[in-house]
């Protein structure tokens, strides 16, 4: 795909695709365009890891193959305060350098267990900076909304539905899991 | 004037002119081109034309740029309207911006707004009920505003006209206090909110839990085929504008209506500015428009005016329509105009949880959204230190849980097996307000907007009595939770919610009997000048605390018809 094409439907893709090209990852300059942070490519390059570590690809598709570490830069972009996204850009910095820091290895090409357990330290908003914690929580929240929110988890996961044409009450209730519909 | 060389007068003179296509003025539309009138729409805003300027109707949620959240700048530049709880990616288009349509708060009011044909029926809740006797006798019985003209049977054949239309649905209750109409199916309860009303009818000798009543097509009619519209398929979208014509809108059911009748020219990007009056003939003869596109002042001619743009918006031409007659507005000897103006008081509400009945969940979506527990305090007489009371919606829901602790398979695991968690239960408060002379609305007198209209101030403030209410509210919905066995009971006063919110106001151009204490007489007639009719929120002589549109929708229809009928004898 050209490249440029490709930036270009940026917005489209974010809005629905269930496929991200993955050569577009690969690419030389920044995916998406920001009005106020600031996000250079390496960073960018290395919070689609983060996003990956969170919602790996399994038998099921993963934050790389869906673009989501674009739909947290959009979030934080657009719907988040300055402070916010100080703390996110000052997280990201440390968290580059921390993940230096603990293996001459790129966190790219660590195995997903090592890299599932320095994100886990994160998990409970104790163990870090203030700025880490705050790009940890920003991260996952917008990782998992992007996941959870998307064509391909509403259409094939946990289904939505846009027209239900009923209202139905006193179902009996046959299991507690309620992937199937939603209610 | 401005505008000779673009038509002739006999092109700008109509039978009716009616000001504003909202709820009320599509209404207006409806019945006078029914009644074989010429009758011109004006409307601020754009067209909107049904079924094809509902841009996200059909969007689902990953469509949506931001997930259906109002980016920061958006809500940093307009803090009015994104306090409303529908303002949000997929309606935000039919909502006024705060900065587009600057007014004066000399008290903090959160004006919410609708310019567009269709006005606020495009996004309003839906919620219909009617009122009864204990609300028309309310003002005489308590001692504040002025009598109503009207009782309960003077409106109760409109009601029943009106909602054979628009389409209600509910269940005959048979409480006095709120009367049945004429409903399509209702809504069911579920089972929480049944065993609520059941507990409640055996706890309490007058008060009552029932399907919400509301504007939806539950089962249509021919009537409702006739107009285009179809069976609500519980989307619960109904902000986006309904493809379906599911709920009432003036878009989807009295609008189109009216313009097949042939007899509607409908004109949008037209801000009335003021109503004409002319001194020989006593009467208003007609309209001074704004077009909003280019600028231009034209007037417009007719024998008889609707004025429906809203309750504040209305005040607002009537108090800019002055005259030699009337320095002070149109029909304002008495000085009244633009005063009493009073709001619902959606201030607290009460939230639980709920132990059982897990083995029973919902499928689908609720249009009504709920119950509804009509007014049960100083009904009958007065019994608290606060006048008049309040109404409460309720609504119970099965909670789902999703475990997103962790990362990675396992993260992805729990996030594709959300499990059903127990019932919730919630409340929310709707309050009659007290109106009085200190909340009022008036013009300033230098300021202007882009349309060269001043500026609207409001001065609207709650005061004791709602605040005495609120608590009792609050006390009263806390000990029917407790008594029923709810969990974990949460009593809240919403915080910082201004008056305004609620998208409830009315008043300022009241009805009444007596010329020097109102505006308008028990036909929605200005006293004083008998060819102009005023049949939205501002006409309201006290607020009662049902939702208010099926009442303007019921006065409208009362109103054309009394107007048609004096034209016709030649009183007009
Ligand atoms: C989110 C929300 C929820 C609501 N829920 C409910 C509910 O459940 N039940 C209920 O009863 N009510 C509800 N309401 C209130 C309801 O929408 C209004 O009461 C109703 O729309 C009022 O009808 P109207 O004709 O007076 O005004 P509108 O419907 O607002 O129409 C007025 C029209 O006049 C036009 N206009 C204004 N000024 C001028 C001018 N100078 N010249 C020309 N045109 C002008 C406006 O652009 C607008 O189109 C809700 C409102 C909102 C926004
Ligand atoms: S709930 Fe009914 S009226 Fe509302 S959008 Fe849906 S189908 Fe339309």
């Amino acid at each position: 795909m050209d490249r440029r094409v490709a930036i270009k439907n940026l917005a489209l893709v974010l809005g629905g695709a269930t496929l991200f090209p993955k050569d577009m990852l690969a690419g030389s300059s920044n995916l998406i365009q920001l009005k106020n942070v600031k996000i250079t490519l390496a960073q960018e390059k290395l919070l689609a890891e983060v996003a990956e570590t969170i919602i790996p690809k399994t038998t099921s598709l993963g934050a790389k193959d869906m673009g989501l570490h674009l739909f947290v830069l959009l979030m934080l972009d657009d719907c988040y305060n300055k402070q916010d996204q100080q703390q996110f850009t000052e997280g990201l910095k440390q968290f580059a350098a921390l993940a230096a820091k603990t293996s001459a290895k790129p966190f790219a090409l660590w195995p997903q267990a090592q890299r599932e357990a320095l994100l886990l330290t994160f998990e409970n908003g104790k163990a870090g900076t203030s700025e880490l914690n705050a790009f940890y929580r920003i991260t996952k929240d917008k990782t998992v909304q992007g996941y959870t929110q998307s064509k391909y988890f509403m259409t094939k996961k946990v289904v939505y539905e846009l027209i239900p044409s009923r209202y139905n009450v006193d179902v009996p209730v046959k299991t507690n899991n309620t992937a199937v519909k939603h209610g | 004037m401005a505008n000779l060389n673009i038509d002739s007068v006999k092109e700008r003179t109509f039978d009716a002119i009616v000001i504003g296509s909202g709820i009320s003025g599509g209404w207006a539309a409806k019945e006078l081109t029914g009644k074989g009138l010429k009758t011109l729409v004006l409307e601020r805003g754009r067209d909107v034309k049904h079924g094809i300027d509902y841009p996200t109707t059909n969007m689902y949620p990953w469509e949506f740029k931001h997930r259906n959240e109002m980016p920061l700048s958006v809500r940093e530049e307009n803090p009015i309207v994104s306090r409303c709880y529908a303002f949000h990616e997929d309606a935000a288009h039919f909502f006024v911006k705060d900065k587009e349509h600057p007014y004066i708060q000399e008290k903090p009011f959160d004006w919410i707004r609708g310019y567009q044909v269709g006005g606020k029926s495009l996004l309003w809740a839906r919620q219909t009920q009617r009122w009864s006797d204990f609300d028309f006798e309310g003002p005489a019985r308590d001692g504040f505003a002025v009598d109503w003209p009207i009782r309960y049977a003077d409106i109760a054949p409109w009601y029943s006209y009106v909602e054979k239309f628009a389409g209600i649905s509910g269940n005959k209750d048979g409480i006095a206090e709120l009367p049945d109409g004429e409903f399509l199916p209702g809504f069911p309860l579920n089972t929480v909110e049944k065993y609520f009303s059941d507990h409640v009818k055996k706890a309490y000798s007058n008060r009552h839990v029932i399907s919400a009543r509301c504007a939806h097509l539950s089962k249509p009619e021919p009537i409702h085929f006739e107009q285009g519209r179809v069976q609500c398929q519980n989307r619960v979208l109904c902000q986006r504008g309904c493809p379906f014509g599911g709920y009432f809108s003036s878009n989807a059911s009295t609008i189109p209506w009216a313009m097949k009748s042939g007899n509607m020219t409908l004109r949008p990007f037209s801000v009335v500015q003021s109503i004409i009056y002319d001194e020989n003939k006593g009467k208003a003869t007609g309209v001074r428009v704004i077009d909003t596109n280019t600028k231009e002042v034209i007037e417009y001619y007719a024998r008889i005016i609707f004025v429906n743009a809203a309750a504040l918006n209305t005040n607002m031409i009537l108090l800019n329509s002055t005259s030699n007659r009337f320095p002070n507005g149109l029909g304002n000897d008495s000085g009244v105009l633009g005063k009493y103006v009073a709001f619902h008081l959606y201030t607290a509400t009460v939230n639980a949880d709920v132990d059982g009945y897990t083995e029973f969940k919902t499928e689908g979506r609720n249009p009504a959204g709920g119950g509804y527990i009509p007014r049960f305090r100083n009904v009958y007489k007065q019994e608290t230190d606060f006048l008049r009371g309040y109404a409460a919606g309720l609504g119970a829901y099965r909670s789902t849980h999703t475990d997103s602790s962790g990362v990675g398979s396992k993260l992805k695991d729990s996030l594709a097996n959300p499990q059903l968690g127990g019932w919730r239960v919630g409340s929310h408060m709707m309050g009659e307000t007290i109106p009085k002379e200190s909340n009022y609305v008036k013009l300033d007198k230098d300021q202007k907007d882009q349309w060269g209209m001043p500026l609207l101030r409001i001065s609207v403030d709650y005061d004791d009595n709602d605040r005495k209410m609120t608590n009792d509210y609050l006390e009263q919905v806390g000990e029917m939770f407790e008594t029923a066995g709810f969990k974990n009971i949460r009593k809240e006063i919403t915080q910082g919610k201004a008056p305004g919110l609620d998208i409830h106001e009315m008043g300022g151009a009241r009805m009444g009997h007596d010329p020097k204490t109102s505006i308008l007489n028990k036909w929605n007639q200005v006293h004083t000048c008998n060819n102009v009719f005023v049949t939205d929120g501002a006409c309201m002589t006290s607020t009662a605390c049902q939702n208010p549109s099926l009442t303007y929708m019921a006065f409208t229809a009362r109103s054309v018809d009394y107007a048609v009928s004096e034209m016709k004898k030649g009183n007009l």
